[in-house]
């Protein structure tokens, strides 16, 4: 079975450790973390990830700038991508606690790592889905917190 | 002054004839009169020259020879016939005259004596023995003064009686001051004058003396009182003066003289008022005495001005009366000039006074009056006229109670007067009085007027209208509880203020603090995570920890989601729902924790609830949360009540804390939804807490102390209202009121 790889976007190298490790301990995964999010372009375009881990605050270029640059390059329009990040809440109206804003599903990151996963699976597998179908990609929202 | 001059000639022997005896009788009288008599200064000069005018008679005659023409026997009997009755007539005559004399020597009052050329008496009349105290002339005969009286008087007498006999010259007229016999002292009018026989040798003295003390003292006393009077006058400061008809001066005094700037009194007499004073004094004093002259008429105080000394107008006041001989004719004028400058000056500065004082009394807006001890008015002012519409006239003598139509006022200030006339000492206080029917209040001060021995004899009242005043403090009073409210208020308002903005800071940290901690969070059970995969199943201990570690951080984010919820919680999405819908979806979510707390639900849900903007989720939410709190109120169980409806807001009290536009006001239709538990209510002190963040009274770990906090935060993004308050009969009951 073919490896997954999953990029993961954010400035706290500690989270992002453990998170890879316990990703690559329980799923067919290949994990690479990036934490200036400044590189995550170059790193994407290298990587070529089926699938992107961001996190919204960051130093520098914020999660909402790194979607934008991906969405700007074809090579990675139709990388899937999961915000990730402690802005959000698990939303208690979805089986899996995750929002959908703008076009793009968040997920906090305090949920349990189980949910993490899940969400995870179902975005590739979404992705998988669509990929086959050949989905235009959807148009960039800007999205707001408020 | 005595004008006694009378010539004495010797009177030497018998004289024939009636007109030497009438002469004799002339003399005698005279000098009688002169010596005894009380007449003026003129008669005494008629009655002088009465026995001047006898005594050359009498002398004449005998310088007269005698008629001798005879010739025959028959003619020489005739002759003798003749001379026989000659000598019989002249012998009647001689005896008559020795009559006279003898009566003249017997009674006249006046000591007689006749003496040799030593001195000796020859002889006496009866005065003059009686006078030294012998009881017959004869026993004095051959005695001297020597052995009658002191020696220093008879040396006295003894050398003007040798001088006598040696010049021939007569001592007349010479007053005495004498030792009288008798003890007594007085005065003597003596004349003595050499006794000659018939061929004109002088063969001794003789004299009359007679006692003249009275007419001396009456003398004396008439110049003590001239003296005095002219004193008197010259003491007068009046200008005082007499003037003959042609305005002459005849006496002035001291002061008149030094006033016209004489030298001296007599400088002035015989001086004319041209002299001294201006032409048109002049002028206008002569016109004024002619007309006394022609009237008779006195001026009396005729007032007029003169400046003498350039600069120093004086005033003065003038008084003239005729002055008229015994016939009442008038010859002269007295008159009288008193300078009247200082009083007249003192005069209009007191009547100066009074007005400016009047005035004063009379403009001064206070009420000013005075009463006699009796309380009837003796003085008030303009001020008191116009209080009582009545003038002074109508007031002055009467009372209080006769005048003040307020009976109980006029009560009470006679009884302030009395108080004040009782004990001396001013009074201060407040009198109320009604004028026109209106209620006055007069600020008085009462106070004890003094004679000069300090003996009160009236009350003096000065009153001031107050009322302006009063209202005005009572309106100042008045404001100032406003204004004390409205500090209170703003106090309030203010605290509410800092409340709301401590809310929002704490909103604002919340956020931050938030995603801060849910970071490392996250990396713990992403860490725990990995770690639970590595414990063995059958270490038990390790897993428990592995739960433990997982509790906490679900501890952790739950106190996180609730700081995010509250500050998150600023937007909502509004739209018109039936509450008592959202409330029954509420508690759907909470009828299974209730039955299993065993608390008993009531609902009262009317459907005619008006449909309210809400955000439905969040309205739930809130709720929710209000019914686990009555839940865990009631640890043993109990009831829940949950109920709505509509009403009319009112008693609200404006919360400054609440800016928003929308807010609650008096008066909106609302719906109000109650929350009512049967617990233990809220301890006072934790009221005011309630709905701080991070407050509460649950055992640690069990509340995050968000709950409430994020509620009022969002009833109030509703612009409602949350309340939390213990119902009267127990527990707790909360409300929120939404507007309609």
């Amino acid at each position: 079975m073919e490896t997954t790889r999953i990029l993961i976007i954010d400035d706290e190298p500690d989270f992002t450790a453990l998170l890879k490790a316990n990703l690559e301990e329980v799923g067919n995964f290949e994990v690479r973390e990036i934490n200036d999010s400044s590189q995550a372009l170059n790193a994407a375009l290298e990587f070529h990830p089926e699938l992107c881990i961001i996190d919204v605050v960051m130093p520098g270029m914020d999660g909402g700038d790194v979607v934008a640059q991906f969405r700007a390059e074809p090579a990675l329009k139709d990388t899937a991508i999961l915000m990730l990040t402690a802005l959000v809440e698990e939303n208690p109206d979805t089986s899996d606690g995750e929002t959908q804003t703008g076009g793009l599903p968040f997920v906090s990151k305090t949920s349990e790592f189980g949910t993490i996963l899940s969400c995870i699976e179902k975005h590739l597998e979404e992705h998988r889905a669509a990929t086959d179908k050949e989905e235009p990609a959807r148009p960039v929202e800007t999205w707001d917190l408020g | 002054m005595l004008a006694v001059k009378p010539d004495l000639p010797a009177t030497t022997g018998p004289r024939t004839g009636a007109l030497p005896l009438a002469a004799g009788a002339v003399i005698l009288a005279g000098t009688l009169w002169l010596v005894a008599g009380d007449g003026g200064t003129p008669s005494r000069v008629v009655a002088g020259t009465g026995v001047l005018a006898a005594a050359a008679i009498l002398a004449g005659r005998q310088a007269r020879p005698l008629s001798n023409d005879g010739s025959a026997a028959g003619r020489l009997a005739e002759l003798n016939r003749e001379l026989e009755a000659q000598l019989h007539q002249t012998t009647d005559e001689h005896r008559a005259l020795d009559h006279y004399f003898e009566m003249l020597m017997a009674n006249v009052p006046a000591n007689i004596y006749f003496k040799d050329t030593d001195s000796h008496f020859l002889r006496v009349n009866q005065s003059m023995a009686a006078w030294v105290g012998v009881e017959h002339p004869r026993d004095l005969v051959g005695k001297s003064d020597h052995d009658l009286f002191g020696k220093e008087h008879a040396d006295a007498a003894l050398a003007d009686e040798m001088k006598i006999v040696e010049t021939g010259q007569s001592i007349k007229g010479l007053v005495e001051r004498e030792n009288f016999p008798d003890g007594k002292i007085g005065w003597v009018l003596t004349n003595k004058m050499p006794f000659r026989d018939r061929e004109g040798r002088i063969i001794g003295t003789f004299g009359m003396s007679s006692d003249v003390s009275e007419l001396v003292d009456a003398k004396h006393d008439l110049e003590r009182e001239r003296n005095m009077l002219r004193s008197l006058i010259d003491a007068f400061p009046d200008k005082i003066f007499a003037r003959d008809l042609e305005r002459h001066y005849l006496i002035v005094n001291k002061s008149m003289a030094e006033w016209v700037g004489a030298k001296s009194k007599e400088e002035m007499i015989g001086k004319t008022p041209g002299d001294y004073f201006p032409d048109l004094v002049v002028r206008a004093g002569k016109a004024e005495d002619t007309r006394m002259i022609e009237t008779g008429e006195p001026v009396l105080h005729r007032e007029w001005d003169l400046e003498l000394k350039p600069g120093d107008l004086r005033h003065f006041i003038t008084t003239k009366v005729p002055l008229r001989d015994a016939g009442g004719k008038m010859w002269g004028i007295v008159g009288m000039d008193r300078d009247v400058t200082d009083q007249r000056r003192a005069q209009e500065k007191a009547v100066q006074a009074e007005r400016r004082m009047q005035e004063m009394i009379d403009n001064s807006p206070a009420v000013i009056a005075m009463k006699d001890l009796q309380g009837r008015f003796l003085m008030v002012n303009r001020g008191f006229e116009d209080l009582f519409g009545l003038d002074r006239k109508d007031i002055l003598g009467f009372t209080d109670h006769e005048i003040i139509a307020d009976k109980a006022a006029a009560k009470k200030f006679r009884e302030h007067d009395m108080m004040v006339a009782e004990r001396g000492q001013s009074l201060q206080m407040d009198e109320e009085l009604f004028v026109d029917n209106v209620p006055h209040t007069y600020m008085s001060v009462k106070f004890p007027l003094r004679d000069l021995d300090g003996e009160i004899k009236a009350v003096g009242t000065i009153a001031t209208d107050i009322t302006d005043r009063k209202a005005a403090e009572r309106a100042i009073h008045r404001m100032n509880e406003d204004l004390m409210k409205a500090n209170e208020d703003l106090k309030r308002a203010q605290e509410q203020l800092i409340q709301a903005e401590k809310m929002e800071s704490v909103g604002r940290l919340a956020a931050g603090v938030a995603h801060e901690v849910k970071n490392p969070l996250a990396m713990i059970g992403m860490g725990i995570e990995l770690l639970a995969r590595r414990v063995p199943a059958d270490d038990t201990q390790a897993q428990d920890t592995v739960e433990r570690m997982k509790r906490g951080i679900d501890r952790a984010k739950k106190i996180v989601k609730g700081l995010v919820d509250y500050s998150s919680a600023r937007q909502l999405s509004m739209e018109p729902r039936d509450l008592a819908e959202v409330i029954g979806d509420a508690i759907t979510l909470v009828e299974y924790p209730l039955k299993e707390a065993r608390v008993k639900l009531i609902t009262d849900l009317p459907d005619d609830l008006p449909a309210v903007n809400v955000d439905a989720t969040k309205l739930e939410q809130v709720l929710v949360n209000l019914m686990i709190n009555a839940m865990h109120a009631m640890p043993d169980g109990g009831t829940l009540t949950v109920r709505a409806f509509g009403s009319t807001l009112s008693g609200i009290r404006r919360d400054e804390g609440v800016r928003t536009a929308g807010h609650l006001r008096e008066g909106d239709r609302v719906v109000r939804i109650e929350v009512d538990d049967t617990g233990s209510g809220i301890d006072e002190a934790h009221m005011s807490k309630l709905f701080d963040p991070f407050f509460t009274t649950k055992a640690t770990g069990t509340g995050t102390g968000l709950g409430l906090a994020v509620c009022r935060k969002i009833v109030e993004l509703h612009n409602g209202m949350l309340e939390l308050e213990n119902r009267p009969e127990g527990g707790v009951r909360a409300a929120i009121t939404l507007k309609a």
